[in-house]
């Protein structure tokens, strides 16, 4: 009777304590941030707790968590036809989160599930907002920035109304990428692309070649100006020269007129014969007045006197054949050769 | 505890030597309980790298955000530890997973330039988290959503210009503006999660 009041003591307590942790862990339930908490009772949403932190229950309710983080579900590329009878195929992107989370447990439930729904409204909406633009309200090379946004905003409010209607989901924001044309038109583009890159490099190749047909005619211009110029100025300079040439000449020589005519002569006669020279001339031919062997009362003494300063002229006619022989043998003995035959 | 008038010449010898064991099992019991408990303390302890940021949820509200350093936590199941890498530079493609590997060839993503052209376009986004409990907390997954917002509006420019302007003079200009909406898009989009919630 001793021990087993006791035991049953000892039971009871542990019971006791069992139900109370069982009936306090029960009652006691948290909340992530993360997440909306839906306590159930028997199967029906009772309260729907969005606070984190510690919340009570009774220990017989249930508690259900929900993601309440903003999530996004990119349905599978589709293709959409424009007004104006384009192709197109788009990619769009719906980020959305859990807003009504009692509607969305009775609808929808999961969120795979969820993305599936999402999809299916998301591809009809953007097919009807798209059938009532042309394919240039989304691709246009000006920047269309603001149709571009038009488009999406009007994609954004269809799908948010329903779906927050129908699913208790709240469309944060909606986006259209990877808009494409569709498989079949793909080798047609890039032909296209290949044509026009092909125009467009023999477009620039022919300025270019056009350009060097400019640069090279300009250079040619501006040598045939340049050597005119150079041309004039060397004539230009040699005229000068010359002028001054003659004057020095002109000068030198007016200085002893007869021993001028003397010098020219020789110089003439330098010119004139060479080995295989014959000359035939009349005797006093002005030519040959120096080499006539006798004195004549030729103006040629006084001015080889007046030159050499010398009173007779026979010296001089000797000097001049050796000056001849000086220059050649053979013009020296022909030429007086040449005079006598002549005489 | 037992009842005296039961046995009143054995009373003394059971109760002493019952009081006797009880009191060094207590002891050993009470010893056995206050390690368990040091030790289940002592793992309220967490250090936070210079480069991180850690957010502190209690019973999974937010409770504080903390630096680097050594902390103190309650232990589970009160408190709870996220950290985040807070300077540090995270990257990610655009329309595209990132090769493992320095130097691998990037596939990009194709897209469609205003005056119809098909380009390839290899972009690569780098951010830093500003708001460790927005990036933890209110995003599902972060970091895809980093891409495919950049992706969405890196489309909608492209798709707004003639493929030599792409190719050629628009390149920085396109850099500057996904940046930005992109920033602008996160922005939008975290501070839906701020605003009030819907309560039904």
């Amino acid at each position: 009777m001793n021990r087993l009041p006791l035991r049953l003591r000892i039971l009871a307590a542990a019971g006791g304590v069992a139900l109370l942790a069982w009936a306090f862990s029960g009652a006691l339930f948290t909340v992530d941030v993360t997440q909306h908490a839906l306590v159930m009772r028997f199967g029906k949403v009772v309260r729907v707790v969005d606070e984190p932190g510690l919340h009570a229950k009774a220990p017989f309710d249930q508690v259900l968590r929900l993601d309440r983080r903003i999530t996004f579900s990119r349905p599978a590329p589709a293709e959409y036809l424009s007004v104006d009878k384009h192709n197109v195929v788009v990619e769009s992107l719906a980020t959305w989160r859990i807003a009504d989370p009692a509607r969305f447990l009775a609808t929808v439930r999961t969120r795979a599930d969820a993305d599936v729904r999402l999809a299916d409204v998301m591809l009809g909406e953007i097919g009807s907002v798209l059938g009532t633009y042309p394919v240039t309200t989304l691709v246009a090379p000006d920047g269309n920035a603001d149709r571009f946004r038009d488009v999406v905003a009007s994609i954004r409010t269809g799908v948010a109304s329903f779906a927050r209607a129908a699913y208790g989901i709240e469309i944060v924001d909606v986006a259209l990428l990877h808009i494409t044309l569709p498989e079949q038109n793909r080798d047609h583009v890039f032909e296209r692309m290949k044509a026009e890159r092909g125009k467009m490099a023999k477009e620039l190749r022919t300025a270019g070649e056009y350009k060097a047909k400019k640069i090279i005619a300009e250079a040619d211009h501006e040598r045939t100006h340049i050597e005119a110029e150079a041309y004039e100025q060397s004539q230009r300079v040699r005229a000068e020269g010359d002028a001054e040439a003659t004057r020095l000449y002109a000068a030198a020589y007016g200085q002893n007129p007869p021993f001028y005519k003397f010098l020219r002569t020789l110089q003439a006669y330098e010119k004139l014969l060479d080995e295989s020279t014959t000359v035939f001339l009349p005797a006093d031919a002005e030519v040959m007045r120096v080499l006539r062997p006798r004195p004549s009362a030729g103006s040629i003494a006084p001015s080889v006197t007046a030159k050499s300063k010398s009173a007779d002229p026979e010296p001089v006619v000797s000097l001049v054949r050796r000056g001849k022989q000086g220059a050649g043998s053979a013009p020296a003995s022909t030429v007086p050769d040449a005079g006598a035959g002549q005489r | 505890m037992t009842d005296p008038h039961d046995h009143p010449l054995d009373i003394e010898a059971p109760a002493t030597r019952r009081a006797y064991s009880f009191g060094a099992r207590r002891y050993w019991v009470a010893l056995l309980i206050a390690v368990a408990a040091a030790g289940y303390l002592s793992t309220g302890f967490y250090t936070v790298n210079a480069d991180e940021h850690a957010v502190v949820r209690r019973f999974g509200a937010i409770e504080a955000r903390v630096g680097p350093g050594i902390h103190y936590r309650l232990p589970w199941p009160v408190d709870r530890v996220d950290v985040v890498k807070a300077t540090s530079v995270m990257k990610i493609g655009v329309g595209f997973a990132l090769p493992e590997k320095e130097g691998q060839e990037t596939p990009g993503v194709e897209l469609l330039t205003g005056d119809t052209n098909i380009l390839n376009v290899a972009m690569v986004v780098q951010y830093v988290i500003r708001n460790p409990s927005d990036y933890l907390f209110e995003i599902d997954q972060p970091q895809p959503l980093v891409g495919t917002l950049a992706e969405s509006v890196l489309t909608e420019i492209v798709v707004g210009m003639p493929i030599d302007e792409v190719l050629t003079t628009g390149r920085l200009a396109i850099q500057a503006r996904v940046k930005l909406k992109t920033q602008r898009c996160w922005i939008a989009i975290t501070a839906e999660c701020r605003s009030p919630r819907s309560t039904s």
